[in-house]
């Protein structure tokens, strides 16, 4: 009897001891670490960027909603110099939001070329399950090759309408 | 001698007898305009001049009512777009060239027949919209543009409406898209002479992306790519998210102003802006509530003391008067027009925001509009026999008659002060949950937004009531009212 009290004991103190190890492991994630991986959209789900995004504009719009309650979301961008998770800023000078209601969306002014952005998110109800969401988005100089073969495009058509048109 | 005075007399009896029965027919004939029938001979001879003053009544009729709800320039996917302020000159000129190409596309014949789940990208082109607040089918669109060739054109009627003036690689042919309840139509028209081009489009969107002042609405499929957001809806989600709003103060008219049990003055005063120069025809009655009956054999006014107005036609309607949505309209709209509180505001207008059919008649639905802003109606009546009204009248007309009307008399005015108000989507869908809990709102994956717009609510109230601006949500199932937030 006293060996099976002694079993019950040590199982509950092995349990315990593992989620107390755990809990330590998720206050120590190192969010600013670019080897920190990447985790599932499961406080916040992003919709913008979907992907690896080529805007021409360089102010860009994160959108998403929260998939819980009282979500704080925290926006990050990779460093060139330390290559380290640097803090960055909306346009209203804000990267950390908190309780961000369900839809979200902020607008940031990125740079011209790479961009790798760190959404991490969490709820206040369960601050351990840490969402960490990296996005690169490149932006690019709206006069690229694209454009001005677009814009050669669009001259010869303008000529050739012009060319055809009754009331010339 | 005394018969030969007799027989003069007779004469005279004679005569005078048949000048008042032609007086009594010229009474009855020309039964609305009452008052000593000086013109009882003209009514034999309706001549050119009453149908040129019906004609220019109709255009009147036409020019206030066929109305876009929203006029909307996009620059394209992943641009901003912008809703056309009501009151500017963009919009009259925009309008001008949809009903050109309205009345254009209805008379040819489409080029192509696409789902109507392409909306969406169409949405996304360089382009202007123009939505309608219901489906307005082809047949009253026959009447609005006043040529009977549209009701036999291909489409079923007009919802939404876009213009891709680049679409086309000719320069000189514009491309149209109509959309119905369940298709998209697709129509090439040439550029005409004297109205906008293609160069004019593109510095009108030129002007707009210049313009840092104009709101910038976003798609918001394109940002939030889910179910839960319908294809058009539009959202602020960047710049400075306040706009400025007047406040609006609604009131009873003053004819109703009257804290006491009306007198008889009280009554012709409310007579003369009801029904204008029928009044005289009426019998009319009132009781201690201040509730007044102007009653003929055909018809019946009952008029409440908050402005509540319920009218009947008392004589019956054949299915066979049913005749066509044109004429049961410009009933309809001649019914509202009559009233001066209706059409004495020039800023306060009437749209037509649902039309339903049955065998015997038309019903149409009308909601106020003050500067172009929708005002939406959540009325209560204290009256036992009424039920809850959610538009501001509701009319049931055939190509004869005025069946049934029922609405509220109300006088809008700007308020002196205005106000900036939060307009960032994500406050306002935040704000849709704080108001009406998850549970009833529903969760993202719960919800379908189709509709999102600013508008002023009219609630029950006999007392002058300032109104700010809210936010109507439409979902499939019901429409949530949030109020703005203020700065």
């Amino acid at each position: 009897m006293l060996k099976k009290l002694w079993g019950v004991f040590v199982i509950v103190i092995a349990v315990s001891l593992f989620f107390n190890t755990v809990a330590y492991g998720a206050d120590k994630v190192d969010i600013y670490d670019p080897d920190t991986p990447a985790t599932e959209q499961t406080v916040l789900t992003i919709t913008r960027p979907e992907g690896k995004e080529i805007p021409y504009s360089k102010s860009y719009e994160i959108c998403g909603y929260a998939n819980k309650e009282n979500v704080t979301v925290l926006f990050l961008i990779l460093n060139d110099k330390d290559s380290k998770y640097v803090e960055f800023k909306d346009v209203n000078g804000e990267s950390k939001w908190e309780n961000i209601g369900v839809y979200f969306a902020k607008e940031v002014i990125l740079k011209e070329g790479k961009n790798c952005i760190r959404i991490v998110a969490y709820s206040k109800n369960n601050p351990d399950e840490i969402q960490i969401s990296d996005l690169t988005i490149k932006v690019v100089n709206k006069k690229s090759v694209a454009d001005k073969i677009k814009e050669i495009k669009d001259g010869i058509l303008n000529t050739i309408n012009q060319m055809l048109s009754p009331n010339d | 001698m005394g018969l030969v005075w007799k027989e003069r007399l007779k004469i005279w009896i004679l005569i005078t007898l048949i000048i008042t029965s032609l007086m009594q027919v010229g009474i009855l004939w020309n039964y609305q305009n009452y008052g000593f029938p000086t013109d009882v001979f003209s009514v034999f001879s309706l001549g050119m001049s009453t149908s040129n003053s019906l004609e220019d009544y109709e255009r009147v009729i036409r020019d206030k009512y066929f109305l876009p709800s929203k006029i909307i320039l996009s620059a394209g996917y992943d641009n901003p777009r912008w809703i056309v302020d009501r009151q500017s000159s963009d919009y009259d000129e925009l309008w001008q060239e949809a009903r050109f190409y309205l009345e254009s596309a209805m008379l040819s014949k489409p080029v192509q027949r696409l789902d109507v789940d392409e909306w969406g990208r169409l949405m996304a082109a360089r382009s202007v919209i123009f939505e309608f607040s219901s489906n307005i089918s082809k047949h009253l669109l026959a009447w609005f543009l006043d040529e009977s060739g549209v009701a036999s054109g291909a489409i079923s009627g007009v919802y939404k409406m876009i213009i891709l003036p680049e679409e086309n690689l000719n320069y000189n042919l514009n491309t149209v898209y109509l959309r119905d309840e369940s298709s998209i139509y697709k129509y090439i028209i040439q550029f005409p002479e004297g109205m906008m081009n293609r160069n004019s489009y593109g510095a009108l969107f030129s002007r707009y992306e210049k313009d840092e002042n104009l709101i910038q609405y976003t798609l918001l499929k394109e940002k939030y790519n889910i179910d839960s957001i319908g294809k058009d809806v539009l959202g602020v989600i960047k710049g400075q998210g306040y706009k400025r709003y007047n406040s609006i103060v609604c009131n009873l008219p003053e004819i109703f102003k009257t804290g006491d049990i009306y007198d008889s003055s009280d009554v012709d005063k409310i007579a003369d802006a009801v029904l204008g120069s029928e009044k005289y025809g009426y019998d009319r009655s009132w009781d201690s509530d201040n509730t007044i009956e102007f009653k003929t054999l055909n018809n019946i006014y009952r008029i409440f003391n908050d402005g509540l107005l319920d009218y009947r036609f008392l004589s019956g309607a054949a299915a066979s008067d049913k005749g066509s949505v044109g004429d049961a309209f410009l009933k309809a709209a001649m019914f509202l027009e009559q009233m001066e509180p209706i059409s004495s505001n020039p800023d306060v207008g009437l749209s037509l925001t649902k039309i339903e059919e049955t065998h015997a008649y038309y019903r149409f639905y009308f909601d106020y509009t003050v500067s172009g802003i929708p005002v939406v109606v959540d009325y209560k009546p204290q009256h036992a026999d009424e039920t809850n009204l959610n538009n501001a009248f509701v009319i049931e007309a055939n190509s004869k008659n005025v069946l049934k009307g029922y609405g509220i008399l109300r006088k809008f005015e700007k308020g002196i002060e205005s106000k900036l108000y939060n307009i960032m989507f994500t406050d306002l869908i935040n704000d849709a949950y704080q108001v009406h809990g998850y549970s009833e709102f529903g969760s993202v994956s719960g919800i379908i937004i189709n509709d999102i717009k600013s508008a002023y609510k009219v609630e029950y109230s006999t007392e002058s009531q300032v109104l700010a601006p809210v936010w109507i949500i439409t979902t499939p199932d019901r429409i949530y009212t949030i109020p703005m937030r203020g700065k």
